[in-house]
C-alpha cells in the first residue's frame, strides 16, 4: 500500500467518497420521503473517520451497532430501549421482517427494518469505497454510478441535480488524480518526493480550475434530445388511462398572446388523436390586433349557438376554392384541453352518442375569430366533416391582381398596426414585394424571405422585445431566431404594412403519423409541441389563403397549378360586400376548379423539428465534416511514416515489460518497412538487422535484436530489458520518420 | 557470430585446427557441430585437399583415439569390425577388435569398398555397437566416423545408397584453397608445422560432458516450427523427386543444438538452421532427372526453399 495511513491525501479522498455519498442522500429527502436524512449522513462521517483515524476493527464495530440502535430507537421506538421493552420489539420485528422477506412480501417490511437495512447498505458502501481507494486506488466506477443516478433522479423526479452534478464532477475528477498519482507511483516503484507530489498536485488543480471555469464560461448546447418524460407520462396515460390530473403543464397551445417572445420548453405531451385521410393544418381561432407585443382582440366575441345538424360557414376562402368531395376525419381527446381544433373548409361538427347515433346537441361558434365552442362538456372525441381547400396558382395570382372591394372597416381591421411600429419594416416590405404585380405573389415573396436561409428556427435562444422594442421589429432586424409565432406575426405585420388584409392563425401542424387505420384513413398524434400559429392573408375574389412563413414548416394546403388553364376568369360574384363572409354563395361553384392534385400532397408530412429537415439544414455542415474527416484521415494514412514513430514512443513510455518489448520491435519493422526496410521472408533477424546498422551506421539494431531474439527464441521474460534498449529504440524510429 | 562468444574450450579446438589447415574454418566447425551432436561427416571431394588433416587434428585435439581405415575394393567387414581368433593357448575364441574400435575414425574413400564392407562401417555408426560371431562390442564414446568419398563420378566406386547416407548427420566439401591460401599450404609444409605439433586442449570425458550440455540446448517451438516447414518444402519441391524424412528434421534440429552451443548460445536461432540446412538436408534428398539435366544441385534447392520459408518472427504465427 501506497498511500500512507493519515495522510493528507487519504483525509482528501475519505472527504471526497463522503460529499459523493452525501449526493447520493441529497435526493432522496424528496424522492423516498425520507426527513431524516441528517443521521444517515452522520453515520457516514462516523464510518469514514473510524478509517481514517485506523480505529480497531471492533470498537468500530461497537460504535456503528450502538449508533444504528440508538437512532432506530430514537426514531421507531421512542426511546423505550431503555426500558428494554424496546429491545423485545427490535427483536421481533427483526424476526418478523426475516419472514417477510423469506416470503417475498416486500411491501410488508416496516420502515425501522427499512433503515436498519439502509444504514447496513451504507456501511457496506463506506467499506467498499474505503477499499477501492487504499488497495485499488481507483474510484472510476462508483464516480460513473453517481452521475448516472444524478442524471436518472435529474431527469425523472422533481430533484434539480443540476449543481449535484457539477460537485461530483470536480470533486470526483480530483478523487481520480490523486488515486491515479498513486497507482503510478506504485507500479513504476518511484520514490514519493514531496516535489514530485507537488509538481502532480499543482497541475491537477489548475487541470480541474481550468477545465471547471471553462465550462462555466462556454455557451451550453442545447439538449438534442426533448425532455423524454412527458412523452413517457402521456404514452403511459393513453395505455393505462390512469388520467393523471396534477402534471405540471408545460407550453403548448395557449390563449393569451399578448407578450409573445422568449423561449419555450418542447413539451411532448399528447393532446389530440386524429384519425384523417390526408395530414392537414388545424385550425383553432384568429386573432387580428398586433399591439406591437403580441396579438389581442380588436373586437368582442361574437358567439352564435350553432346545433350539430348545421352546416358551418367558416369565412375563409369562397366556396369554390374547396373541393366537392366531403372528407371526414375524427379527434379524440387525450390532454385535458378544451379548445376545437378543425380542418380547413370545415363543414359540420358531430359528436356522436353511440357508435351510430350522432349527439342533436348543440355548440358555440364565434364569427369573429372562427372559433368554436363546447356548449357544456368537452367530449371524448367528435366528427368533422370538410371539404379540403385546394387552390390553382395562376388563378390565385390572376383574381388578386383585382381591386380588394371590401369595406372600411374590414380594410381597417385587417391592416391595423401600431404607430409604433418601425419604418424600416414597412420599408422591408415593399422592398421585398416591390417587383411582383398581383397580391398573391407579394405574399408569396415575404413568405419566401422569411423561409430563406437568413432566418433561424429555434425555440430556446429567442428574445423578448424590450420595453420600447417592436416585436416583429427585433424579430426581422436584430435576431433573426425565433419560432411559429415570430415568422407568422412578421409575416402579417409585412402584409399589412403594404396594404394586404392579413390576420394570424393559431392551431396545430399535422402531427405525426402513427399508424393507418385502413388504406383511407391514417392515425395521427398531436402533440403541445405541434401548437403553431402561421398567416390568412386575404386577396380579392378569393378570401382568406393560408400561408407558412415559419422556416422548416410547410402548409399541406393544396396550391397547384392547372396547366391546362391560362386565363382565369372572374366569377360573376366579383365583390365581397359583406367581409365577414365573402364566400357565401354555395351554388356558385367554379367548374373549372380542379380535384386536387394527389401527388402534391402525399409526401407533405412535416415535423417541427423532423430528422430529416435537421439533416437538410445541416447537410452541407455533414458533407463538409466527412470530406474534412476523409482528408485527414488520408493524409495521417500517407504521412503516417511521419508521425507514427512519435505515436509509438508515446505509447512504449510506459508499460515496459519483455511483451511490450515484443510488440515494439514488432512496431519498428513495420516503421522500417515503411521505411523501406522489408525483412524478406527468408531473412533472419540478425541478418536483417546488420542489413539495418550498416545502413544507418551504427549497431542499435542489432543491440535490439538480440534481446528480442532472446525473448523469442529462448522465452526470456526480463522486464528490465527495455532499460538499456530504449535509446537505441527511438533512436532508429527517429531515424526512420 | 555477432554479438556471443564461441564456447571456449571449442574454440581452441578450432584454433587448433586453423593451426594446421588454412582457410577450413567453416569445415572445423561443421565437423565439431557433428561430433558434438555426436553424429558423423561425409565429406565428399577428391584426394588431397586435407580430409585427413582435418580428422587427425580434431581427434588429436580432443585427445581421443584416432583410426584410419583405407577402403579398397577387396576389403572385408571383419577388417572393418574385427575378427574372433581361436586361442590355442587359452583353448577358446578371442576377439581381435578391428579398427573400428575407436574415438575418431577416418573412413576414406568409403565409396571404394564393396557394399557388404560399407554396411558393416555403417550399421556401427547407426547402432553405436558392432556384432562379431554372435558377440555384441559396444563401440567406445565418443564414437564419431568421418567418412570420405569421391566424387561418385570417378570410376571403380560403389556409391553409398540413399538409405545409408542418411546415416550421415552432415555432407560436406572441402574444396580447393583459394591462392593466397594455398600459398600458406605451402609455407606451413615447407617450415614443417604438422600435426604432431598440436597440443590436445580438452579430454575425452570433457568433450563427452560438452555432447550432453549440447543436447540441453534450448529450442522454441517457433524455431521447431521452421525446422518442420523447410522440411515440408522440401517434400513438395517440384525438382524433388524425394524429401528429407522425419529423421532429417531431427537432425537438423539436433545439428542445430551443437551449433548453437558451439557459439556459446543456451537457445537455437533461425540462423543456425539456415547455416546448417544445406549440408544437413542436401544429401537427404533426391533430385528429378529433369533437375540433374538442367544442372541444377541439392544445395541450389535447399537455399531457395530457406529464401522463402518464412523465419519466425513472432511468437504465435498463424499457421
Amino acid at each position: 500500500m501506497v498511500i500512507r495511513k493519515k495522510s493528507l491525501e487519504i483525509f482528501i479522498l475519505y472527504t471526497i467518497s463522503f460529499l459523493l455519498i452525501w449526493e447520493w442522500l441529497k435526493p432522496l429527502k424528496e424522492i423516498a420521503n425520507i426527513s431524516n436524512v441528517n443521521v444517515f449522513i452522520f453515520f457516514l462521517l462516523l464510518t469514514f473517520s473510524y478509517y481514517f483515524f485506523n480505529v480497531p476493527i471492533f470498537i468500530r464495530f461497537i460504535a456503528n451497532s450502538i449508533y444504528i440502535l440508538a437512532v432506530i430507537n430514537f426514531l421507531y421506538f421512542q426511546g423505550s430501549f431503555l426500558s428494554g421493552e424496546g429491545i423485545r420489539l427490535f427483536i421481533y420485528s427483526l424476526v418478523t421482517n426475516m419472514k417477510y422477506i423469506f416470503q417475498r412480501d416486500w411491501l410488508a417490511i416496516t420502515d425501522s427494518f427499512q433503515t436498519l437495512l439502509f444504514f447496513i447498505l451504507l456501511w457496506l458502501l463506506v467499506y467498499l469505497l474505503n477499499y477501492w481507494i487504499t488497495v485499488k486506488m481507483r474510484m472510476l466506477y462508483f464516480l460513473l454510478f453517481t452521475i448516472l443516478f444524478l442524471a436518472i433522479v435529474d431527469t425523472f423526479f422533481p430533484y434539480n441535480a443540476k449543481y449535484a452534478m457539477i460537485r461530483t464532477f470536480i470533486l470526483g475528477f480530483f478523487a481520480l488524480g490523486i488515486l491515479n498519482y498513486y497507482r503510478l507511483v506504485e507500479k513504476n516503484q518511484l520514490v514519493i518526493s514531496m516535489n514530485l507530489k507537488k509538481k502532480w498536485m499543482f497541475i491537477l488543480g489548475s487541470v480541474l480550475i481550468f477545465s471547471t471555469t471553462l465550462g462555466i464560461v462556454v455557451p451550453k448546447a442545447n439538449p438534442i434530445w426533448p425532455d423524454p418524460v412527458p412523452f413517457i407520462q402521456s404514452y403511459a396515460d393513453h395505455h393505462f388511462n390512469t388520467g393523471g390530473g396534477n402534471r405540471i403543464k408545460k407550453v403548448g397551445y395557449g390563449e393569451d398572446d399578448s407578450r409573445l417572445g422568449g423561449p419555450f420548453i418542447q413539451d411532448d405531451t399528447s393532446v389530440f388523436i386524429v384519425n384523417s385521410p390526408e395530414p392537414q393544418y388545424w385550425r383553432v381561432e384568429t386573432k387580428d390586433l398586433y399591439t406591437g407585443k403580441g396579438w389581442e382582440k380588436s373586437e368582442e366575441e361574437n358567439r352564435a349557438l350553432t346545433s350539430f345538424n348545421d352546416s358551418i360557414e367558416m369565412n375563409i376562402a369562397r366556396n369554390e376554392f374547396f373541393s366537392e368531395e366531403e372528407q371526414l376525419a375524427n379527434v379524440e381527446y387525450v390532454d385535458e384541453v378544451d379548445h376545437i381544433i378543425y380542418p380547413y373548409g370545415i363543414y359540420k361538427l358531430y359528436v356522436s352518442v353511440t357508435d351510430s347515433q350522432f349527439s342533436n346537441g348543440t355548440y358555440e361558434k364565434d364569427d369573429s375569430y372562427d372559433k368554436l365552442y363546447w356548449t357544456d362538456v368537452v367530449p371524448y372525441k367528435y366528427y368533422t366533416s370538410y371539404h379540403p381547400p385546394s387552390y390553382e396558382i395562376n388563378q390565385l395570382r390572376n383574381l388578386s391582381k383585382y381591386d380588394l372591394n371590401v369595406t372600411n372597416s374590414f380594410y381597417d381591421r385587417y391592416t391595423q398596426l401600431p404607430d409604433s411600429l418601425p419604418e424600416r419594416v414597412k420599408e422591408l416590405a415593399i422592398q421585398l414585394t416591390e417587383k411582383e404585380d398581383n397580391r398573391f405573389d407579394k405574399a408569396k415573396a415575404i413568405e419566401r424571405y422569411l423561409q430563406s436561409y437568413e432566418f433561424t428556427y429555434d425555440t430556446e435562444n429567442v428574445a423578448v422585445p424590450g420595453e420600447d422594442e417592436d416585436y416583429v421589429d427585433q424579430f426581422l432586424f436584430e435576431t433573426k431566431t425565433g419560432y411559429c409565432d415570430n415568422f407568422s406575426t412578421s409575416m402579417v405585420v409585412m402584409l399589412r404594412s403594404i396594404g394586404i388584409p392579413a390576420r394570424w392563425v393559431k392551431g396545430y401542424t399535422p402531427g405525426e403519423k402513427i399508424g393507418e387505420i385502413d388504406e383511407e384513413y391514417d392515425r395521427y398524434v398531436i402533440k403541445n409541441r405541434n401548437a403553431h400559429s402561421w398567416v390568412e392573408a386575404y386577396l380579392p375574389n378569393i378570401g382568406w389563403v393560408p400561408f407558412e412563413p415559419t422556416k422548416g414548416f410547410e402548409n399541406p394546403t393544396d396550391f397547384y397549378y392547372d396547366i391546362s388553364q391560362t386565363e382565369t376568369e372572374i366569377p360573376e360574384n366579383q365583390t365581397a360586400e359583406d367581409p365577414q363572409a365573402p364566400n357565401m354563395n354555395e351554388q356558385d361553384l367554379n367548374q373549372e376548379v380542379e380535384m386536387e392534385n394527389e401527388g402534391s400532397q402525399d409526401e407533405q408530412k412535416k415535423e417541427s423539428i423532423s430528422f430529416s429537415k435537421l439533416l437538410d439544414e445541416y447537410k452541407h455542415h455533414l458533407i463538409g465534416t466527412l470530406i474534412g474527416t476523409s482528408i485527414i484521415i488520408a493524409l495521417m494514412y500517407v504521412f503516417r511514416r511521419k508521425w507514427i514513430p512519435y505515436w509509438l514512443i508515446f505509447k512504449y513510455q510506459k508499460d515496459l515489460d519483455h511483451a511490450s518489448f515484443a510488440r515494439a520491435y514488432m512496431s519498428l519493422l513495420k516503421q522500417l518497412k515503411r521505411f523501406g526496410f522489408a525483412k524478406e521472408d527468408g531473412e533472419t533477424l540478425r541478418n536483417f538487422a546488420k542489413r539495418v546498422d550498416k545502413f544507418f551506421n551504427g549497431d542499435d539494431m542489432v543491440q535490439l535484436t538480440l534481446a528480442y531474439e532472446r525473448i523469442l527464441y529462448r522465452g526470456e521474460e526480463k522486464s528490465e530489458v527495455w532499460n538499456d534498449l530504449r535509446e537505441p529504440w527511438i533512436r532508429i524510429l527517429k531515424r526512420t520518420k | 557470430m555477432n554479438g556471443q562468444q564461441m564456447h571456449p574450450n571449442l574454440r581452441k579446438v578450432i584454433e587448433n585446427i586453423e593451426r594446421v589447415i588454412v582457410g577450413k574454418r567453416k569445415e572445423a566447425i561443421l565437423s565439431l557441430t557433428a561430433l558434438l551432436a555426436e553424429g558423423h561427416v561425409l565429406i565428399e571431394d577428391v584426394p588431397g585437399v586435407g580430409k585427413t588433416m582435418l580428422v587427425k587434428t580434431l581427434a588429436k585435439s580432443v585427445n581421443a583415439t584416432f583410426k584410419r581405415i583405407q577402403f579398397t575394393p577387396d576389403l572385408l567387414p571383419s577388417d572393418v569390425l574385427g575378427v574372433s581368433i581361436y586361442n590355442q593357448k587359452e583353448m577358446e575364441f578371442e576377439f581381435r577388435p578391428g579398427p573400428i574400435m575407436g574415438n575418431i575414425i577416418l573412413a576414406d574413400e568409403i565409396n571404394r569398398t564393396s557394399p557388404k564392407t560399407q554396411s558393416a562401417l555403417l550399421e556401427g555408426m547407426e547402432e553405436g555397437n558392432v556384432t562379431v560371431d554372435g558377440y555384441t562390442y559396444n563401440l567406445p564414446k565418443p564414437f564419431f566416423v568421418m567418412a570420405t568419398q569421391n566424387p561418385i563420378e570417378y570410376e571403380g566406386t560403389y556409391p553409398l545408397p540413399e538409405a545409408q547416407l542418411d546415416r550421415f548427420l552432415l555432407k560436406m566439401k572441402m574444396g580447393y584453397p583459394t591462392i593466397d591460401e594455398e600459398m600458406e599450404v605451402l609455407t606451413r609444409a615447407h617450415e614443417n608445422s604438422t600435426v604432431e605439433k598440436i597440443e590436445p586442449v580438452i579430454t575425452v570425458n570433457e568433450l563427452i560432458e560438452l555432447q550432453e550440455e549440447a543436447k540441453k540446448v534450448f529450442i522454441d517451438e517457433t524455431v521447431r516450427e521452421y525446422i518442420i516447414n523447410i522440411a515440408t518444402q522440401t517434400r513438395n519441391h517440384h525438382q524433388l523427386y524425394l524429401g528429407v524424412s522425419p529423421r532429417g528434421s531431427i537432425a537438423l534440429m539436433k545439428a542445430a543444438k551443437a551449433y548453437a552451443f558451439l557459439n556459446g548460445r543456451d537457445f537455437v536461432l533461425p540462423d543456425d538452421i539456415q547455416f546448417l540446412a544445406p549440408y544437413i538436408l542436401s544429401h537427404r534428398i533426391l533430385l528429378r532427372s529433369e533437375a540433374k539435366y538442367e544442372g541444377v544441385t541439392e544445395e541450389e534447392i535447399i537455399f531457395s526453399i530457406l529464401t522463402h520459408v518464412k523465419v519466425p518472427i513472432q511468437r504465435f504465427v498463424k499457421r
